[in-house]
């Protein structure tokens, strides 16, 4: 496997997707390419960054602006 | 003492020994395939262990993170369905801070996330009555939001785009990484949490559009692949295409704040 197939699979790859076959291929490659494993080491780390962070609350005016579209339209009877 | 007496007394002493000596010497062929037996089992857990450990499989990484169900979530659809408002308030209290971050990830401003959220739980609350439970209530509440931010993007002629960006293609098409350089710290303790969320908005905001709510939706909501092409009315080969360039894409701008020599040259404000 070359490193250009190597960074087409990267995404599956980390996802546990790929194909057993294709794993063992790839994860040689690793073995002797420096740069392929930086590669999918950072993108691994890519995705955990972004999967871990959690949002932050609610910025105070968006929530009270939020209730206050709801208290108005329960006033008004909005159907439900 | 003859030789007979000395075996007695040795025999004797090994029957008075707290424990038989013998036995801890002697072992019978099924106390031996016993012992092989746990050290390959404790063997192979270790491997095991070891293998997760260094290479977890990222699918393990979703359903953990997803948004807490709340433990009354069913009694309180079922309330909110009968008309209870303060139940369907609890329920958008749950998520509406995932609502509002899909929206400011997908339109990339603030004011539109509040239109999006504030738009979709307006329709949630109206269309409570239709929801059928067939789903999480947070999956139908995103596919709202997801309509309502697409709403947005079609007003500011943004869904039109019919392609991927291209950040740096190879002759034949493929991706051609550039920026090859390991990272120092982990990005969650290299800097405070304020500034890791301003970091992921800015750098997520350099995909196009249609990427953006594929890895939003994915690696951010932790959809499946499946879910997110049913939410986006994309073929799954789409998706993982999107998915993968969106990955590669950002994994390089990440890399301008978090290689080894970008921590060093980062300005204070992102340190």
């Amino acid at each position: 496997m070359r490193c250009r197939q190597v960074i087409d699979k990267i995404s599956e790859y980390i996802d546990g997707e790929l194909d057993p076959e294709l794993v063992r291929e790839l994860e040689r490659h690793l073995q002797h390419c420096e740069d392929c494993r930086v590669v999918v080491d950072t993108t691994r780390k890519t995705v955990e960054v972004f999967c871990h962070t959690e949002p932050l609350p609610l910025p105070n005016d968006v929530h009270e602006r939020l209730n206050q579209m709801f208290r108005h339209s329960f006033r008004k009877g909005e159907p439900n | 003492m003859g030789c007979e007496e000395r075996w007695k007394v040795t025999g004797s002493f090994l029957q008075i020994a707290p424990f038989n000596v013998l036995q801890l010497v002697v072992i019978r062929p099924q106390e031996l395939f016993a012992a092989v037996r746990l050290f390959a089992n404790w063997s192979i857990c270790v491997m095991w262990w070891t293998a997760v450990r260094e290479h977890p499989p990222l699918r393990a990484l979703y359903s953990p993170k997803m948004p807490t169900h709340l433990d009354n979530e069913q009694s309180l659809v079922t309330a909110a369905r009968a008309g209870d408002s303060d139940a369907f308030i609890t329920l958008l209290n749950q998520y509406s801070r995932n609502i509002y971050r899909l929206g400011l990830s997908v339109t990339g401003n603030h004011q539109d996330a509040e239109d999006v959220l504030q738009e979709a739980s307006l329709n949630a609350y109206r269309a409570i009555t239709e929801f059928q439970g067939n789903s999480r209530f947070y999956t139908w509440l995103v596919r709202i939001a997801v309509n309502a931010a697409l709403g947005k993007l079609r007003k500011r002629a943004l869904w039109k785009e019919s392609s991927l960006d291209e950040p740096r293609d190879g002759d034949d098409g493929s991706y051609v990484p550039m920026e090859i350089e390991s990272w120092g710290d982990d990005p969650e303790k290299a800097c405070l949490h304020n500034e890791l969320q301003q970091i992921l908005a800015e750098v997520i905001q350099k995909l196009d559009t249609k990427s953006r709510i594929v890895f939003t939706l994915r690696d951010v909501e932790k959809f499946t692949i499946e879910e997110t092409a049913k939410l986006l009315g994309l073929t799954i080969p789409a998706v993982k295409t999107r998915l993968s360039r969106s990955r590669l894409k950002l994994r390089e701008e990440l890399t301008k704040y978090f290689g080894k020599d970008a921590r060093n040259a980062m300005p204070t404000g992102h340190r």
